[in-house]
């Protein structure tokens, strides 16, 4: 009967901890730096000491990540190769034989960051060289989270004003309002845009969309209900561009109302984990008093 | 609605306020900056108040539209539980309805007297407006069916043919 890979028989448990958490990650973003700190628990038995970083879910070593490793006490340990074995496995080994109680720091650059809203873990293993079997393990809890970007949002009003009276949103009216979106990052085009509110009732065919950088011809607008856009078909939009949505609804009776705004692919937002994410609010102030009828237009 | 686009356009509407108005009340219509006074308008003459032609302004700037019709110091034109025929005439849409950019919401706002911190009356109008056709002149039904066809099936074709080329 052969071994697993990495199969742990024993109970030690490193003493590792990680420095700096990156919990802060944009999705598609690289992890310049990650640092952890290494007490030795299991002296090696061989002259050089390998070390094995595995890391979880979709975050990936690039073949651009490089470990070096730091004094904490004594010199640092000298690294002999670094290779990355696979996009979530890299193997160091160390020309040095690991005795108890040896401490050091060791970075890892260019970890890469999932184009999702997800966590990860980074495992280390201490192995003795050509050996499968590990001395000891540290498994570090979810060092590594991403966060989605937020775009900058605006509400106004049909005019694509700043509410001001009397051009305000009026409760129990039809009325359109104008939603702006300044991009943090590319649109990609297998993204989409979707816009919900907790109170306002768009309405089908009044919803249009377009873009300060890019022409979009061809969006399909789709509502899923009554409190939620769905719009696709955009190419690509680069960073920084302008998106303006505006869209007739019926502002009910509610003196506030909530805007959210979700860009990513279609798996991600029906998952509630878009990358891209933000929302905003406006208030509805004005109360109309009906003391105008039979409003007409004629040419000529 | 319906107006001329680019052209010279009118807006109607009665006002019937149910609450107290006082001597110098006045009406402003906030609007898109895209509806402005054509080059016909005439402050003393295109509004008009129950048939009456009344003093009335017309400000665009970068965001918006105001229009006022505005009561004398001494006269009140919107009296309680009246309703008064409105008519301003000459202004220009610039274009028909859109969904997006053209968007032409009427906020009216009738102010009650001319004390300060008046009461303020709003409401809001949103309507569509439609480009109104123009009419195509001298025009002729002209019954064919010359185009050639070898079976039994001869095509009945109407013509509209008309004799000013500076209609097509």
């Amino acid at each position: 009967m052969g071994q697993v890979f990495l199969e742990f028989k024993n109970n030690n448990l490193m003493n590792s901890v990680s420095i700096n958490t990156q919990i802060g990650n944009l999705p598609g973003s690289t992890v310049s730096t990650f640092l952890i700190d290494v007490t030795i628990g299991a002296a090696c038995p061989t002259p050089l000491s390998v070390f094995l970083f595995t890391i979880s879910g979709n975050y990936q070593f690039t073949v651009s990540s490089l470990v070096t490793s730091m004094a904490v006490s004594g010199s640092p340990p000298q690294i002999l190769s670094t290779t990355v074995v696979s996009p979530n496995i890299i193997r160091v080994t160390f020309n040095e034989q690991f005795t108890v109680s040896r401490h050091f720091r060791l970075t890892i650059s260019n970890i890469f960051n999932p184009q999702e809203i997800s966590q990860g873990a980074v495992s280390l293993y201490s192995l003795p060289y050509n050996s499968i079997s590990p001395l000891e393990v540290s498994e570090l809890s979810v060092p590594f989270q991403t966060v989605y970007y937020t775009p900058t949002l605006n509400i106004y009003n049909a005019e694509g004003n700043t509410p001001i009276s009397p051009m305000l949103f009026y409760m129990s009216t039809n009325q359109y309002l104008t939603l702006t979106i300044l991009l943090p990052r590319l649109f990609d085009p297998s993204f989409i845009l979707q816009i919900k509110s907790d109170v306002l009732a768009f309405q089908k065919g009044t919803v249009y969309a377009r873009t300060s950088t890019v022409n979009n011809n061809n969006l399909i607008y789709k509502h899923p209900n009554s409190q939620t856009i769905q719009i696709s078909g955009f190419s690509t939009i680069p960073s920084g561009s302008l998106i303006t949505v505006t869209m007739r609804a019926w502002f009910g009776t509610s003196p506030i109302f909530n805007m959210y705004v979700s860009i990513d692919t279609p798996t991600h937002i029906a998952s509630n984990a878009p990358i891209i994410y933000n929302t905003v609010s406006a208030t509805v102030s004005a109360i109309a008093n009906n003391y105008i009828s039979a409003f007409t237009g004629t040419g000529g | 609605m319906t107006v001329v686009q680019g052209g010279t356009s009118s807006i109607s509407f009665s006002v019937t306020p149910l609450f107290t108005t006082y001597t110098g009340s006045f009406l402003q219509i906030y609007t898109s900056k895209y509806l402005s006074a054509s080059a016909t308008f005439n402050a003393s003459t295109s509004c008009l108040v129950n048939a009456v032609a009344q003093p009335c302004t017309i400000v665009t700037n970068t965001q918006y539209t105001v229009i006022t019709i505005a009561s004398s110091t001494s006269y009140n034109l919107f009296p309680i539980s009246t309703t008064i025929p409105i008519t301003i005439n000459q202004l220009s849409f610039l274009s028909a309805s859109s969904h997006s950019k053209y968007l032409y919401h009427f906020y009216f706002q009738l102010t009650v007297s001319l004390a300060s911190l008046a009461a303020t009356n709003l409401y809001l109008i949103s309507p569509m407006v439609v480009q109104q056709r123009n009419t195509i002149t001298n025009f002729q039904p002209y019954f064919s069916n010359n185009i050639y066809n070898t079976g039994s099936n001869y095509l009945n074709v109407i013509r509209l043919v008309s004799s000013d080329p500076t209609q097509w």
